[in-house]
Parts: structure tokens; C-alpha cells; sequence
């Protein structure tokens, strides 16, 4: 079985060890004999959705950010507009995130556009307020639709894997969790965890919901506790650290997504995610009660 | 020497208030005792720093850059010895100002004047190296040898007008503390063009193989360096000429990807890690020529590197003892810095050739019967070459790897998805994994394919990890312990402890705001 992951300007927007979450998506399936391909997509190259199961957008400095703008305009943005209607399932991060909204609203000066995909803008409060700075812990607002059971409970994997009806896993506020099924119910990890590191405030427009709801850190904006995006089969997020090595089940969720577009029904093996889970665990602990994450430095 | 310099009773003042501090400190143990007495020191006069530079004889060279600063600065050290200077230094890990400050304050009386004793004679060096170096010695010879972090580059450098500012590389590092890369070399370019006060500008000793350090060239001066020798202005750049050590590049964890003047892609025909190396844009934009270069270098493993360096006032030809190309361009930094204060070249020879390891840098350490090297590793790059380095002999390796989280590491540990910890597959002869953040880095090593073949131990605890660490090892075996900034002070602390190791207080290292971290940190008390 072969994916195919589309990593936008992934030469130039690699900030904040994006290369973690290619990493992540790689290993993840090679460890499934799934041949994940990573196809760079760089400037004067133009998105080919059909050829597409999975896209990557990471962030980066001003620098590489505007060497890239106008081609992305240009050669790109009518293609990814429809490729999120179309479901590709995509994950921007960071800059990448901000540049998926409608606009970017700097300090001083016009607002810079975005490419529309995402309902939401941003705005950069000036250089006198702080950068949002530190470790996230959010609650999935979606977790409670995606197939997890295989992260905790072998047993549970067929089961769970069979109540997805059809291709679409639909994004919305989780249902409980079923308990009693056999003997050690499956333990449903909600929590992302990541670093943040932004100067801008985003805010979601009617037409994105948020990814997750902040228990630690700042999230969006740092005022009304949403972080990052959804929309379509779309996510957005400032968590990076890397994001999806340490949160296997977003990672297996992207890869769920991209896999039943032309597998319907089709689930993945569940893999030994004991390292990933403590390693995501030692940061809920720490992290992850609210206040536990100092200001913004 | 005779005091030199204006009176200033509140520079004075300061100064007596820091050493109070410092003994202070020393005599409760809480520390290096360099932060909180250069914290008192600027806050009673907050243009001491200004003041007390100003009234060294021999001037101030300031070293920045992301890596290889606190080496550099010792390697200059060393070779200012050879020449009879006495360098007055701050110490090793204190490179914000207040550290800097600390080290003045020491040596001023109370009426705010510096008084230097006259340089000792050089340490174990051949008593005719830098004569008439010797002779300024005793005319007060004591030069300021700062190093300097990234974010304190822009208030030091206006503060104590260096006549030689050294830059080693700008690398991605602690994103959350200093920003971008692009952040900081803006910083630098601002700090470097503030206009000198009085005096004329001072040299720019510039690594050329980095293309944002060398766009800190005055403009026209990138491709015809000035040779400072005689106090010149102007900017003397140094770089790896021996291409056959690097590949075509850059590496995927490179900073530089765009041209600093045109703002293209940059082309590596020559990497020789991360973004230094030979490059060129397409718009005709190129690599200077370096005045001091390494025109041939062959690595000797753990052994060192022998080197032959090329520069204005001549060719050198001996061995570096220290391992890993990172070295050559610390040397080459060294090299060409003391070369921009008029230093005489065989004290540059002899200065590197005798070189002993800096704090943490490569320490070996005798444990009973084995022997632990200390290897700190902070960010990719530094990573990556760690690593290319203990490996470079093919031989498995006994390894103890720490990362932590703490401000002085960068609270953000992403970056190790930089580094590649892939070289360490199928390289460990045993793994134990240690730090505030053992968890994430075990978790790196599995998706790095480690996991596979070596059986991987997680111990947060650095007092336990190194306990397990050695039990796994047969006798007379070593250690290599690959630690973050804080995980390195930690360890040490341990071994000190132990008695393997002077206390780090000893060895005026400043540590003395990280102190109670370690203790708890060591002491595990900081775990959950």
C-alpha cells in the first residue's frame, strides 16, 4: 500500500523542527508497511491534489516566507482551495497556519492576504506585547470521533475500527466513550501537546472550529482558550515540538484520513506507541494543569 | 601597574558591593558568584561596564555566535597567555553583560579604577614566546576577553567599544529565547553599525563560510579583506579552504537558505556542516576569499586535527587537539582573532597546540575505573557533529544522553527533530536516556531507528542515569555523556560530589542562577 504526502516549500519552511512530523508520518507507516512518499513541492511546482493523499505546510522565517508568497498565489492557492473541498486531508503548522487563513494583520502596514482556506485571521499585537512562548497541553475537541482504540488495546481495534460508517470520519464534539467492552476498556487519550512560539493572535471566523480547547499555555490568540483549526479535513495548529511524534493519535487520525480517500473502510494496524505516549504524558504532567505554564517569555 | 582611568566613586561603590557578593556567594556555596554580583554591580552604576573597559590597556575583544564562543574564548586565552597578556575574562556560561560586568568589578578599588596585576608569566609555555608582548604585559598588558550570548551582543558592544568583535556562526538555536535567526543577525547588524564612541571602529573577525556572519561585513569590504594587523578597521574573515572534508549541501537542519544580500536561494557546491561551507547565488553573490583559512586539515579522531592554517602574517602547520571540524573553525575564530590584536603568530601556534578542552566541552573525566567524556550538544548543528564525531571511528560506544528544558537548554526541545540522531543507530554498545526531557528524547531515538537494535534505559534522574549508565559498561570502558547546557552542570555537579571532579564554583564557571535548579535536579526532587 503507498501514500503520498505533498510537503509544501519544504526546503524553505522548516522552522521549529517541522522535519519531526515527516518523520513521524514516515515512520509510522513504514513500522505498517504502508510506503509513505514524501514529495517536495517547491516553488515554480504546482500542487497536483489527485496525486495527493496527504499535505504538509510548516513555517518559517520572514525571510523564506516571502521568497515563497507570490509563487504560492500564484502556482498554488487555486489548487489547495480545491483540494480542501475536495477532503485532502492537509496540516499546516505555525506560519504555514497563519498563511491558510484569510489574512495576516502585521504591526504596521496593510494586512498581507492569506490563501483563504481557513475562516480565521490574524493579527500581530505590536512588538511591546509578548510572544505566546511555551508549552500547550489543549483538550481534542475531536477526538472523540477517531479510531484511538488501537493505541491502547489490541482487542478493542476491530471493533471501534468497524463503528467509523464509511469513508468520512466526521469531525465533531466527542462522544462518551463506550465503556465495559471487554476486559481493560480502551483509554481515550484526548490531550495534544506541543511548544508554541508566535507573535501573531489568530481568531476563527464562523467557518473554522477550533482544534482543541487550551488547558495550558496560550493557543490561538491567548484570550478566548481555542487552539488551531478545522475545516474540512483540514487542521490547523501552533503546536509544534514536533507535533506528531509525540501525539500518535493525530498523527494516526492524518493518516486514517488520507488512507480511507481511497481505501474506504480501510483501517491501520495498531502499532507499540509506549514511548510516544510517555513521552506525551510526562508533558501532560508537568504541563498540563492550568496555570502550570509560565507567562510568555 | 598604576591605577589608570577617571575616578567614579559610584563605579567604586558598585564594585565593592559585587566582591561582597561574590565572596559572599562562594562562602555559602551558592554558586559561581559571577550573575548576582554583576547584577548589584550594574544596578549601583549602570555605566560601569563602560567605565571599567574603557581603562583596559590592551582593549576588549568581544566573542558571539551561536556555537564555539566559550572554546573560542579559551583558545584566545590561551594564545593571549603565550604572548604575555593577561586576558581579564568573564567567565565560562556567565556571557550576559551583568557577567561581564562581574569580572571587571573584581579588579576595580573603590574609587572605580581598575587595578590589574601584571600578566603572570605564561603557564608551561617556552619563556621566549611573545617577547615584545611580554614587554606590554608589564606596561599593562591585561586585554577584555568577553564572550558574549546573541541577545547580550547589542547592550555589551556599545557598553565596551571592542576593538576586536570574533563571530563564530549563527545557527538555529533556543528559538524562544533569542527568536529567529534572521532576529538575531538583525540585532548584530544594528549593534555593529552604532557609531563608536571616540575611537575609531574596531575589526570585525567574521567567519566567512557562514553567509549571514560574513553579510556583517562592512559594505565593500566582503571581498578584499582588510588585514587589521596595525589597527586597521575593517573586517578580517577566516574559513575552511580544504574542500575535500565537506559535500554539496546545505544540510536539511541549515539556517541560511537565502542569499543575505539578494534575498535568493544560496547554492552549496561545498557543505561542510549545517550552512557553512562554499557558496554562491545566482545573482553572482559569492563566498569571500578568506585571509585566514585552513588551506589543509586532516581529522586524526579523538586525537585532534592537524591543520595548516594560512594567514597574513604567515603559515602554520600543527596539530589541533581537539576532534571534529567544529573545532577547526573554533581555532580558525581563535586564530584570527588574536591576529587582529597584532598578537605574534607563534604564540597563536602555540596557544592552539597546547589547547586542553574547555568547561564541559569534551572533559574527560577518570570514573574508578572508567573514564566519562562530557560532550555538551545544545542544538542541532552541535548535535550533529557531536555525534559525527564519536562515531567517526566506527566503533560502538557507551552513551549517556541528557536533554533538559530549563531556560539556559531553551525551553523548546524541538529542535532535537533537527538533529540527526540516526548516526546513532546501530552505534550504541549501550543507551541510557536522562533529563527533564529523557521521555521525548527516547522517543526521538525510536523514530531515529535506535530503539531497535540497543537496549535503551530511561532515567530522568542524572544521579541514577549515570549509575546505571556505568554498570552496563565492563571495566575501563568509557563513557559518553551527551548533554544540554543545565544537563552538563547537573552532571558535573554529580561527579564533583563524588570527587572526580573539582566543584564547578572552583573552576568560576557561572552557574550560580541555575544553582538550585541542578541541586534539585540532581537531587530529583524536580520530577513529578
Amino acid at each position: 500500500m503507498k501514500l503520498v504526502l505533498g510537503h509544501l516549500y519544504g526546503d524553505l519552511l522548516n522552522l521549529y523542527a517541522d522535519r519531526g512530523n515527516i518523520i513521524a508520518l514516515q515512520q509510522r507507516c513504514a513500522w505498517r508497511g504502508v510506503d509513505l512518499e514524501v514529495r517536495q513541492i517547491g516553488i515554480g511546482e504546482a500542487v497536483r491534489p489527485d496525486a495527493l493523499d496527504l499535505l504538509f505546510m510548516g513555517g518559517g522565517q520572514d525571510g523564506d516566507q516571502r521568497l515563497m508568497a507570490d509563487d504560492l498565489f500564484r502556482l498554488k492557492a487555486d489548487a489547495l482551495r480545491g483540494a480542501l473541498v475536495d477532503g485532502l486531508p492537509m496540516l499546516a503548522v505555525c506560519g504555514g497556519y497563519q498563511l491558510f487563513g484569510e489574512y495576516y494583520q502585521p504591526a504596521e502596514g496593510p494586512p498581507l492576504p492569506g490563501l483563504g482556506l481557513f475562516d480565521l485571521h490574524t493579527v500581530h499585537p505590536g512588538p511591546r506585547v509578548r510572544r505566546c512562548i511555551g508549552n500547550v497541553v489543549v483538550e481534542w475537541l475531536t477526538a472523540g470521533t477517531v479510531d484511538q482504540s488501537h493505541v491502547s488495546s489490541r482487542e478493542s481495534h476491530v471493533s471501534a475500527a468497524e463503528t467509523g460508517p464509511g469513508a468520512r470520519l466526521v469531525t465533531r464534539a466527542p462522544a462518551p466513550a463506550p465503556l465495559g467492552r471487554g476486559a481493560t476498556p480502551p483509554v481515550r487519550r484526548t490531550t495534544l501537546v506541543g511548544f508554541e512560539n508566535h507573535g501573531g493572535r489568530t481568531y476563527l471566523g464562523p467557518g473554522a472550529r477550533p482544534l482543541g480547547r487550551v488547558i495550558s499555555g496560550h493557543g490561538n490568540n491567548a484570550r478566548d482558550g481555542t487552539e488551531g483549526a478545522v475545516v474540512h479535513q483540514a487542521y490547523g495548529t501552533y503546536l509544534h515540538g514536533s507535533l506528531l511524534p509525540k501525539n500518535p493519535h493525530l498523527a494516526d487520525h492524518l493518516l486514517t484520513l488520507a488512507l480511507r480517500r481511497r481505501h474506504p473502510g480501510a483501517t491501520l494496524a495498531p502499532l507499540d506507541d509506549t514511548a510516544e505516549w510517555r513521552a506525551h504524558e510526562a508533558i501532560v504532567k508537568r504541563y498540563g494543569r492550568r496555570g502550570a505554564v509560565r507567562r510568555a517569555a | 601597574m598604576a591605577p589608570s582611568g577617571r575616578r567614579d566613586l559610584r563605579v567604586g561603590m558598585a564594585s565593592l558591593a559585587a566582591r561582597a557578593a561574590a565572596t559572599a556567594s562562594r562562602v555559602l556555596k551558592r554558586g559561581g558568584g559571577t550573575a548576582l554580583p554583576g547584577l548589584i554591580a550594574e544596578r549601583v552604576a549602570p555605566g560601569l561596564l563602560a567605565h571599567l573597559a574603557g581603562q583596559l590597556p590592551g582593549g576588549v575583544v568581544v566573542v558571539t555566535g551561536t556555537n564555539g564562543k566559550t572554546t573560542t574564548s579559551h583558545m584566545l586565552a590561551a594564545i593571549f597567555h603565550r604572548a604575555g597578556l593577561s586576558p581579564v575574562r568573564n567567565a565560562s556560561g556567565s556571557n550576559l553583560s551583568r557577567g561581564i560586568a562581574a569580572a571587571l568589578a573584581v579588579h576595580a578599588d573603590w574609587t572605580g579604577r581598575l587595578r590589574l596585576r601584571p600578566a603572570a608569566p605564561p603557564g608551561g609555555g617556552s619563556p621566549g614566546a611573545g617577547l615584545s608582548a611580554q614587554r606590554d604585559a608589564r606596561h599593562g598588558g591585561a586585554v577584555g576577553l568577553f564572550e558574549t550570548d546573541e541577545a547580550a551582543f547589542a547592550r555589551v558592544v556599545p557598553a565596551v567599544q571592542p576593538g576586536v568583535v570574533v563571530v563564530t556562526n549563527l545557527f538555529r538555536d533556543q528559538l524562544d529565547r533569542y527568536g529567529e535567526v534572521d532576529t538575531v543577525a538583525a540585532i548584530w547588524r544594528t549593534a555593529l553599525s552604532a557609531p563608536a564612541r571616540g575611537s575609531t571602529p574596531g575589526t570585525l573577525v567574521l567567519n566567512v563560510d557562514d553567509p549571514t556572519v560574513a553579510s556583517l561585513a562592512p559594505p565593500g569590504d566582503e571581498g578584499a579583506p582588510v588585514p587589521p594587523v596595525g589597527g586597521t578597521a575593517g573586517a578580517l574573515l577566516f574559513g575552511i579552504e580544504d574542500a575535500r572534508w565537506g559535500h554539496p549541501g546545505p544540510e536539511h537542519a541549515a539556517d541560511a537558505k537565502v542569499c543575505p544580500r539578494c534575498g535568493a536561494r544560496l547554492e552549496y557546491p561545498v557543505c561542510f556542516y549545517g550552512h557553512l561551507g562554499h557558496y554562491h547565488c545566482p545573482n553572482g553573490h559569492r563566498r569571500p576569499a578568506p585571509a585566514v583559512s585552513a588551506t589543509r586539515l586532516e581529522p586524526h579522531g579523538f586525537d585532534g586535527t592537524d591543520l595548516t592554517l594560512t594567514t597574513p602574517a604567515g603559515e602554520l602547520a600543527f596539530r589541533l587537539p581537539l576532534p571534529g571540524l567544529y573545532n577547526v573553525y573554533n581555532a580558525l575564530a581563535a586564530a584570527a582573532g588574536a591576529l587582529a590584536t597584532g598578537v605574534p603568530l607563534s604564540a597563536v601556534r602555540e596557544g592552539l597546540a597546547g589547547f586542553t578542552a574547555a568547561f564541559g566541552r569534551l572533559e574527560r573525566v577518570q570514573v574508578g575505573a572508567h573514564v566519562v567524556y562530557l560532550v555538551l550538544a545544545k542544538n542541532p548543528v552541535g548535535m550533529n557533529e557531536a555525534l559525527r564525531t564519536l562515531f567517526a571511528d566506527g566503533r560502538p560506544k557507551h552513551l549517556l544522553m541528557a536533554l533538559n528544558d530549563l531556560d539556559a537548554d531553551g525551553r523548546d526541545v524541538s529542535w532535537i527533530w533537527d538533529a540527526d540522531f540516526e548516526h546513532v543507530a546501530g552505534q550504541a554498545a549501550s543507551l541510557t536516556v536522562s533529563g527533564r526531557r529523557a521521555e521525548e528524547l527516547a522517543m526521538r531515538l525510536k523514530y531515529a531507528g535506535v530503539a531497535g537494535g540497543t537496549a535503551l534505559e530511561i532515567e530522568p534522574d542524572l544521579r541514577r542515569a549515570l549509575d546505571r549508565a556505568l554498570a552496563m559498561m565492563p571495566a575501563g570502558e568509557t563513557l559518553y555523556a551527551v548533554l544540554t547546557y543545565t544537563a552538563m552542570l547537573g552532571l558535573r555537579h554529580v561527579l564533583a560530589e563524588r570527587g572526580h571532579l573539582m566543584a564547578y564554583w572552583d573552576e568560576g564557571a557561572d552557574v550560580s542562577g541555575l544553582n538550585s535548579q541542578v541541586s534539585r535536579l540532581t537531587s530529583g526532587m524536580e520530577r513529578p
